[in-house]
């Protein structure tokens, strides 16, 4: 591979560099700064209880921090979008790691299959698919009325369950996609090494394979807990408005021409993912130093 | 997988592999069988068949017009986001300049932005300068949803295929323009391929941008999908849903054919 090859610079490169990379630096501008720029200056204004006045009041903000109402919406929406990480982290592992291993060729294509066709249809089709399996009628309940596991039919959507067992169906892939990358990345030498020196099976795994493998594990980690925030669909499909979290609010507040508002709880879910990412270098940034230098 | 046939580590790891297969496919599945299923509310085991629900979705008006109007903007948004995505592409994998990661990294933007969040902002600037609602407006806020996936991938397969070919092309007396499209764009067609498809996929399963561009007479397939959801809860969405997965699968078969590339032997093929 000649990735960072010497670099050429042909005649005219101050024209061709701006040519080339030009139009999608413009249309990023036009587009999604100009957006989000509007999106800042509308936070600030006043929402008189039916429309948008463009005067600058800062009342979102106040109700923002003063109502516990929205605490507690972020308060649930960490919750969820941490238990779904965790739950992702525990069971995406392992999955790569057995997929890291298959040797035959037919077997690595129906294990990509399995866990990353889902990804293929819209988010709608799979929360309508948790649907199907999670209402009172469907196989989950049946299933557990033939067993006497139950008297009645179990209410599985509707609340914090269901909206967690789809949202982890959808996440799954996600996380173990970055894991299974760089498990196939690390050299199986290592490994075969560690043996060699008399290292068992489990010294081998606890001391190469797992701090080898940790930075994909936190890349998986935060991905999923981003991706967790940011879910609009499944919250709204299978928490049936009784799940609350801050995507679903900004859509409402919209739809209810109060701009500022969802400004506000806008511009705090980016804060609230973006904190959280900062804590958590800061928290793993020595751990996952060791592993760069060792790898 | 490695060890004997009775070997404690390699048992548990394909059971979890197959938990994790039935956990992944089960909502699909589901979602195939109950497109049959005669009872309006989804009473399991099922009490009979029916193809009722196929041709009742076939005859929803939103349907037929959220069909076509997600082919038009996926199609639409494709092309902007591998036009604009490719040439960025070029730039950053063939030249060497100052502000380069700076540039990269801004061309990723759109990703790390929350698609709900783009989507009310995106909203709020549509009302200003009249593109809410649409097509126009949705092409655009699809295209640049897909942008830095092309740009990454493109990116990728030109750093791959190095710089050889075109030197020899120019060597011969080709100008740039010959070049680019007479020696580059051959030899990265399954990059252009994959950009193309995670573009057009991109578009064509948007939710969280789109519900805040439609009106509701110009939705796309999955904003109408959504609203239909959320009134009647029948089999009818089954059916449609059975035929968007075949339809997925396709893709998929047509992913993998296309996919012969280094990245996917590391991927598939193991030492």
């Amino acid at each position: 591979m000649t990735t960072d090859a010497t670099p050429r610079t042909p005649r005219g490169q101050a024209l061709v560099i701006p040519a080339l990379l030009g139009p999608a630096i413009a249309f990023i501008v036009a587009l999604l700064l100009s957006a989000l720029a509007i999106m800042f200056v509308n936070s600030a204004y006043h929402y008189t209880g039916t429309h948008v006045e463009p005067r600058v009041t800062f009342d979102a903000y106040r109700r923002f921090f003063t109502d516990p109402f929205y605490a507690s919406v972020m308060w649930q929406e960490v919750r969820l979008a941490g238990l779904a990480t965790i739950v992702c982290l525990v069971v995406g592992y392992p999955t790569a790691y057995a997929i890291a291993k298959i040797r035959k060729t037919g077997w690595v294509i129906a294990a990509y299959v399995l866990v990353f066709s889902p990804l293929l249809t819209s988010s709608i089709v799979r929360a309508y698919g948790w649907f199907v399996i999670l209402e009172r009628g469907g196989p989950v309940n049946w299933l557990l009325l033939r067993l006497h596991l139950v008297s009645a039919p179990v209410r599985l959507i509707f609340n914090f369950t269901g909206v967690e067992i789809a949202l982890i169906h959808v996440l799954l892939p996600f996380t173990v996609f970055p894991i299974l990358s760089i498990l196939l990345r690390t050299d199986p030498a290592l490994r075969e090494a560690a043996a060699d020196l008399g290292a068992t099976r489990v010294q081998t795994f606890v001391r190469v394979t797992w701090p080898l493998s940790f930075p994909g594990l936190y890349a998986a980690a935060q991905l999923t807990f981003v991706l967790a925030m940011n879910a609009y669909v499944t919250p709204q499909l299978l928490g049936g408005g009784r799940v609350q979290v801050l995507p679903l609010l900004i859509y409402q507040d919209i739809s209810d021409l109060n701009w500022p508002l969802a400004s506000v709880e806008a511009i705090a879910l980016i804060a609230l993912v973006w904190i959280t990412m900062l804590v958590s270098n800061l928290l793993f940034r020595r751990r996952l130093a060791t592993v760069g230098e060792r790898g | 997988m490695t060890g004997g046939r009775r070997d404690p580590v390699a048992i548990t790891l394909w059971v979890v592999l197959g938990l994790v297969g039935v956990y992944m496919l089960a909502p699909l599945a589901f979602v195939v069988v109950d497109s049959f299923n005669p009872s309006t509310y989804g009473e399991f085991p099922l009490a009979g068949f029916t193809l009722h629900w196929y041709t009742n979705a076939a005859a929803v008006p939103e349907f037929r017009t959220g069909l076509a109007n997600s082919l038009v903007v996926a199609v639409g948004a494709t092309v902007v986001a591998i036009v604009l995505g490719t040439l960025a592409a070029y730039g950053l994998a063939r030249y060497r300049f100052r502000g380069r990661e700076w540039a990269r990294s801004f061309l990723l933007l759109p990703i790390i932005v929350p698609a709900i969040v783009f989507g009310a902002a995106l909203f709020l600037l549509y009302i200003r300068i009249g593109l809410y609602g649409t097509r126009t407006g949705l092409v655009l806020g699809h295209a640049l949803l897909g942008l830095p996936f092309v740009m990454s991938i493109v990116a990728a397969s030109l750093q791959t295929l190095g710089r050889e070919y075109e030197e020899a092309a120019m060597d011969l007396g080709a100008n740039p323009f010959v070049t680019f499209f007479r020696v580059t764009i051959p030899s990265i067609r399954p990059g252009l391929i994959v950009g193309a498809l995670f573009a057009f996929v991109t578009s064509w399963d948007q939710v969280d941008v789109s519900l805040f561009l439609t009106r509701p007479r110009n939705n796309t397939l999955p904003i109408a999908m959504f609203n239909y959801e959320q009134n009647y809860q029948d089999p009818t969405l089954a059916a449609l849903s059975t035929v968007l997965i075949g339809f997925a699968v396709i893709l998929v078969l047509l992913a993998v054919s296309v996919l012969k590339t280094q990245e996917y032997r590391r991927l598939v093929e193991r030492r």
